[in-house]
This record gives C-alpha cells, structure tokens and sequence, in this order.
C-alpha cells in the first residue's frame, strides 16, 4: 500500500508547545546546554540504531506532587513530548522513539520560577543513513531530471538521472523513467540505492541524501 | 565536515564507535513501534498526539519493508546472523535486504568478505540458506 501522510497527526504544531527549549538559555543551570551535547561513549548509531541520551527534564512546580509515580508519569509525559518535538539531531540523526527511562538525577529547582530541573538518561531508537550504505526507498515524486525516495522519516532522497543512466525519462500524466529492458522507475515503486552523500539541514532539522544506481544488484525491486 | 568526508559505509569506515553500535533490523524496529504505538493507545487519551512525524513515517516505513512479521522470526534471524562474526552494521544490512545470492550479498555488504570471515561464496550461501529458511517457516 502507498503510503499516504496522515492529516490527523498534528505533528508540527507540538513543536512550539514544548517548554523544554527554553531551559537551554536559561543562565543559572549548570547543565550543558544542549539535552544532547555529550553522548556517552557506548551510544551510537545505524539506520535503526539503539541510543541512550542525556537529558534534562523541567517539571512545572504546578505538577510537583508528593505521589513519586505521578512525578515519573510527567517526567515521562514530558520526554515524549521533547523527544518528538526535537525531530532530529546531526549526530543521532532522527529521534523516532524512547523506550525506557534509565536514571533520573536529583532535581534542581530553579530560583525564577520553581520549576525542578531533572538530569534524566534514558534509551531511545535513533534513524540514521551513511554514505556507501545500501538502503531502499520509496519513490514519491518523479521530475525529468531525476526522482525523490522516502527512507524511513527522511523525505528528501534524490536520485538523479545522471545516476541512473540507463533510464530515459517517459513523460506523461504519470511520469516515469524506463530502461531497454522496460525496468520502470514511478511513483510508489522501491528502489535499492547506493548513498552518496547525505547533508545535515540545522534550520530544518532534517537529513538529506543524494543516491546513486551505479552498482551490483540495484535498482527496483518488486 | 572534515571527519565525516572518511566515512564510508561500503568499506566498513564508520568508526570504531559506530562499528560496536547497537544495530537494529527494520523488521526489530517494527515490533518496538508497533508495541510503542499499542501502548500509547492504551495509556493516552489522545495518543496520535504523542505520535511524532517522524515516528508516523518510521513506523510506514519499516512496516513496509520488514521482511519478517513474526516476532519469533525475528529473534531467529539475528541469531542465525550473530553466528557469523559479523560487525552489529552488516548484520543489520544482510537482515534487511536479505540478498538471494553471495554474490548479491556481496555487492551490498562488500566489507564481508575482509577479516577471513567466510572462506568462500559457499559459506555465504550456507548463511543466506539458512535466512530463507526462517522465512519460509514464519
């Protein structure tokens, strides 16, 4: 089946909501300033790579009660919540999911406004790509010089007709790239690729990649 | 940037750091998202809020291209790989694209054939043998 964006995912807008960022300013913490500026030594990545992450947590004073399960229920609530909204970092690459929460720290209070500052670690999946890695991808979008893959969460993979020069540009209403032995490259089709290069994009937070068909064994696969 | 130019996947250039980095198989990454996401159900009253993008996309996107379903499967395939000697990268590559053939594997893993690992194609073709044959038993 196609894969289609889900309008009902209001993804974007729980970016802004996040409170976490602005600790990051903040002057009086002693933490550093970033949530991912160290990673342990034994934290690494692949294309699904386990990642276990520093991080900082501030509970609002409002939620501080005396019931320890309802802190962790928050702190909890609130990871989530900043690890969705941080999207992507240079060096893990995407964020996609936490599993657990490892350790917290002992909680500062900040003097402004009450809220306590929690050093949390916790575990995490991380998506990454490498140059000369093999991945698949799907197509999602064909222009005459070329085509867009879809790797998992990153969007922007592009595969240029230089780099596939065995296939000719079809146009049409649906349009395609084709080879002599009728191989069709189109929309919704999966590709086997060599990456060439991938680039970190800091405003947007996002990965991407430039990909080849110069190699053994790639190229559509059905 | 400078640091990175060495990188090269094909030949195994990733850094000691990254070469004993915990891997996972698209098909493991599938079972963790989809228990995540059956959890959220249960726990949040809203939970396509606590649904990142990026987690929605992952989620397609290993569903789609998770060669084995079934979480025993799953657990079979890396134990059939783990077997070989393989570093954490090549065995999640071999696990994904699951090559017919050990020329195939090979071209898409080409650092396998270094370090004595396999003394010949038929060894590599035992490994694939055995892959497929968790596939067909799913």
């Amino acid at each position: 089946m196609p894969e289609k964006e889900n309008p009902s995912v209001p993804a974007q807008d729980r970016r802004e909501r996040s409170h976490f960022h602005c600790n990051t300013h903040s002057p009086e913490s002693g933490h550093p300033p970033s949530p991912v500026t160290r990673p342990p030594p034994e934290s690494r990545y692949e294309m699904f790579l386990k990642v276990q992450l520093p991080w900082n947590v501030i509970i609002p004073a409002a939620s501080l009660e005396s019931n320890g399960l309802m802190l962790q229920r928050c702190m909890i609530l609130r990871i989530l919540d900043d690890f969705a909204s941080k999207k992507a970092s240079k060096h893990f690459g995407y964020y996609m999911a936490v599993t657990t929460l490892d350790s917290i720290g002992e909680g500062k209070v900040r003097n402004s406004t009450g809220d306590v500052l929690f050093p949390v670690l916790f575990s995490g999946i991380a998506f990454k790509i490498f140059r000369g890695e093999i991945i698949e991808g799907v197509i999602h979008k064909v222009l005459k010089h070329g085509v867009f893959l879809r790797c998992g969460p990153i969007e922007n993979i592009y595969l240029s007709k230089i780099k596939m020069p065995d296939y000719r540009y079809v146009p049409g209403e649906d349009p395609e790239f084709m080879n002599d032995k009728l191989s069709k490259i189109k929309k919704d089709v999966i590709v086997r690729a060599i990456v060439l290069g991938t680039k970190w994009l800091e405003a947007e937070r996002e990965f991407q990649a430039l990909v080849s068909l110069d190699g053994d064994y790639l190229g559509p696969v059905s | 940037m400078s640091g990175e130019e060495e990188e090269n996947a094909a030949e195994l250039k990733i850094g000691d750091e990254f070469l004993k980095a915990k891997c996972l198989m698209n098909c493991e990454v599938a079972l963790i998202l989809e228990h995540k996401y059956e959890q959220l159900q249960q726990t949040s009253e809203d939970p396509l809020n606590q649904v990142s993008q990026v987690f929605e996309k992952s989620l397609q996107y290993v569903k789609r291209f998770s060669r084995y379903k079934n979480p025993d499967a799953v657990r079979q395939v890396r134990e059939v790989l783990s077997r070989y000697q393989l570093a954490e990268f090549e065995l999640c590559v071999l696990g994904n694209l699951c090559p017919e053939t050990a020329e195939e594997a090979m071209a898409m893993v080409p650092s396998i054939t270094t370090k004595g690992r396999f003394q010949d194609d038929y060894a590599i073709d035992k490994m694939l043998n055995d892959l497929s044959m968790i596939k067909k038993f799913e």
